[in-house]
């Protein structure tokens, strides 16, 4: 009779213990982590509540952060290759991590820690992940990354402006070109954009493209050695649409001239309408705004003959990354699977206003429709369909440098063509 | 005084005058230029400490306005949310310590280098100097594991050795060409005199150099008060942070969350210090420049 109750009382202190997030381990543990934030950004904060939680609820484990900011990567990879500093874990952009630290075999697979249960449902840890997030970076069936933040590309609109001049959602790319024109008629800009900013203007030609030929097919063309594949109809016709919202005014000529964050400004003063940009806009203009400015978002709109569909989501996650030499595993671990507790991530959108990985959590209320977008994905791509993190210097030497030139119109659709697929051609000529 | 030579001295004058009033017109695009340039670099700072007292809103739809309300709140955040204040003592103190202790160093090399006679003079020599022409990048990983095996990394003196150590060549050319051209009779009758090769070095020498002492000086100091690199990779902790590091914090967190007044108020936090130091030092450092590019 005493035996059951024994082992109930054992399970029950288990069970408890797993639920605060305590580990087994008692001995003193120092877990190094190495951050992309300042101290005094508001996803720092919430990081250092989350520390301070977990150190509290393990009195044994003490977390030395390091804010570093954005060159964490950078930095993690010199401590790490000297060979002489700790790092337990560290965080990045996760299409940055892919192509750095993961691809140089840095990091610890964390396929089986992730078969634990979650810190506060009934289901395994991967099964409170939003889709396609925790297997967007996966290499051969491992998963290395565990992503935390998540910012999708999207149409952001002022719905006061479309309410006004009665536009509704587009849901395909002439309901988008009648909505510019509906715009224009009524006296506004319709797209607010940079005119110099690669990494935005790309946004179009990756969301056309995977309209227009499914996720996956600009990375393969990125990729192609003969360069060949830069011909298909498809690029001909991604160009020319980009050429057709400058040539229809959706995107106003004055653009070409500014400077980021110029662009997006004309749409926090209500000059534009909308603008394709990542979640983080309604943060970064936050101040800039009137305090009853209404944010929506739509996805890129679907095109009559593609393939692709609204429901493949550009993600841009934020990831964490263990490293594979670290001595606590089991403690790094679990001061992630606390990070994607209920609290935390509720935290992470209630105070620095972004989205989280963690599928139980209302975003938001500010970027609500992102929240929805990412819900609804049935696939994910990373930065230029994954070319940021593949292929980073055919990115910033070739896609990057002949759309601009695509996108100010230095150059029209069909020399564009050209260019790629000549060049394409000669870059890997180079690079084999 | 003849009538002729009365003639020859006023034509003489009208010359001298007529070449002066040349000379001056000739001068006129260069003040145009120069005057053009100072009032754009004033207007660009006035610009910068404006916007540092406006909202966020004014800064991007009144850009040139004075603002309705200063706000000097942006201020108090940025003061309060970064360590700009700390950032600028750590620089005063790693700078200032790293320009004393390359001149300790470089100096009596570049003597030694100069002055000396021995086999293997001229090899030393370029080795030294060959120094300059390394990348910082390709010495983070050997420095990083040099500097965590003797316990220095993330610490000002870390950073110090390091400034110290990289900046030894540069030094060293630039003194040893001062020293080389001091004239050999004044180290001779100090021997005569009795004075040992240390008394030569310290009380000859050394003054005579002093120019070039504080050419190197200075140009050692504005390299090592805006190098970002090094500190970027070996200074982690916010407390130990030079102000180049600094700046670039704030500015990261700054525009990420769109906060751009108060990026301006940290900047001029920032600039202001720097400018005030810049005229207590500028004849100091203008004669000193001067000087070295004579040598």
């Amino acid at each position: 009779m005493k035996k059951p109750l024994i082992l109930m009382c054992v399970s029950l202190v288990l069970i408890a213990a797993l639920g605060l997030g305590v580990v087994s381990a008692q001995e003193p543990v120092t877990l190094v982590f190495w951050s992309m934030w300042n101290e005094t950004e508001g996803q720092a904060r919430v990081l250092q509540t989350a520390i301070a939680n977990f150190e509290a609820a393990n009195p044994n484990i003490n977390v030395e952060a390091v804010w570093n900011g954005r060159q964490n990567q950078t930095l993690v990879r010199t401590a790490l290759s000297s060979g002489s500093q700790v790092i337990d874990l560290m965080d990045q952009d996760a299409d940055q991590i892919a192509g750095g630290l993961m691809r140089e075999g840095f990091a610890l697979p964390l396929n089986d820690y992730l078969q634990q249960p979650a810190f506060d449902h009934e289901e395994v840890l991967a099964e409170v992940f939003l889709p396609s997030t925790l297997e967007m970076f996966a290499l051969e069936g491992n998963i290395y990354q565990f992503p935390y933040i998540y910012n999708t590309v999207q149409f952001w609109y002022d719905k006061r402006i479309f309410a006004e001049v009665g536009a509704a959602v587009p849901q395909t790319w002439d309901d988008l070109l009648a909505v510019c024109s509906t715009l224009i008629d009524a006296g506004y800009a319709p797209i607010a954009a940079e005119g110099n900013e690669p990494g935005y203007a790309a946004f179009y030609l990756t969301e056309m493209l995977a309209r227009l030929k499914g996720p996956g097919w600009l990375r393969q063309a990125a990729a192609d050695a003969t360069g060949e594949m830069w011909r298909d109809p498809a690029v001909l016709r991604a160009a020319q649409m980009t050429r057709t919202l400058w040539d229809n005014g959706c995107v106003p000529p004055e653009t070409i001239g500014y400077v980021w964050p110029q662009g997006q400004t004309t749409l926090a003063f209500g000059t534009a309408a909308m603008e394709l940009v990542g979640s983080w806009l309604p943060v970064e203009l936050q101040t800039q705004t009137d305090p009853d400015f209404q944010w929506g978002g739509f996805s890129f709109p679907a095109i009559e003959g593609g393939v692709g569909s609204t429901s493949d989501v550009y993600a841009l996650l934020l990831a964490f990354m263990i490293n594979k030499d670290t001595a606590h595993p089991d403690e790094a671990f679990a001061f992630l699977r606390y990070v994607m507790s209920d609290e935390i991530q509720q935290l992470f959108t209630d105070e620095s206003l972004v989205g989280v990985t963690n599928k139980y959590i209302t975003w938001n209320p500010i970027i609500a429709d992102a929240s929805a977008t990412a819900a609804a994905a049935t696939s994910t791509y990373g930065d230029v369909d994954n070319v940021a993190s593949l292929y980073s210097e055919y990115l910033n030497t070739i896609l990057y440098p002949n759309y601009v030139s695509l996108w100010q119109g230095a150059v029209t659709p069909e020399a564009y063509i050209d260019m790629m697929a000549t060049q394409t051609a000669e870059y890997w000529a180079s690079h084999s | 005084m003849t009538q002729q030579s009365l003639t020859a001295g006023r034509s003489a004058a009208l010359s001298t005058r007529t070449r002066k009033r040349r000379i001056q017109l000739r001068q006129v695009p260069s003040y145009l230029f120069l005057g053009a340039w100072s009032a754009f670099t004033i207007l660009a700072l006035s610009w910068v400490v404006l916007a540092s007292v406006k909202t966020n809103r004014e800064v991007f739809r009144q850009p040139f306005q004075i603002p309705a309300e200063p706000q000097w709140v942006n201020y108090e955040r940025v003061w309060s949310n970064s360590q700009v204040g700390q950032s600028f003592l750590n620089s005063l103190l790693i700078v200032g310590v790293s320009v004393v202790l390359i001149l300790v160093v470089s100096a009596p090399a570049s003597y030694i280098l100069s002055r000396a006679r021995f086999k293997g003079r001229g090899l030393l020599t370029m080795i030294y100097i060959a120094g300059i022409g390394i990348p910082y990048p390709l010495l983070f990983i050997p420095l990083f594991a040099l500097l965590a095996g003797i316990k220095l990394i993330n610490t000002m003196p870390g950073l110090i050795l390091i400034y110290v150590s990289l900046s030894i060549p540069f030094t060293v050319y630039i003194l040893t060409g001062f020293f080389s051209t001091l004239p050999q009779e004044l180290e001779d009758a100090a021997v005569i005199d009795g004075a040992t090769d240390f008394q030569v070095f310290r009380k000859v020498m050394l003054p005579l150099a002093s120019p070039g002492l504080l050419t190197a000086s200075i140009f050692n100091f504005i390299g090592l008060w805006n190098e970002f690199q090094l500190a970027l990779i070996f200074i982690q902790d916010p407390d130990k942070r030079p102000l180049s590091l600094s700046l670039y914090t704030l500015k990261n967190s700054m525009t990420y969350s769109g906060d751009w007044a108060g990026l301006f108020a940290g900047v001029v936090i920032v600039v202001v210090p720097t400018i005030l130091l810049y005229i207590w030092l500028s004849e100091r450092m203008i004669s000193g420049m001067t000087l070295g590019s004579v040598k």
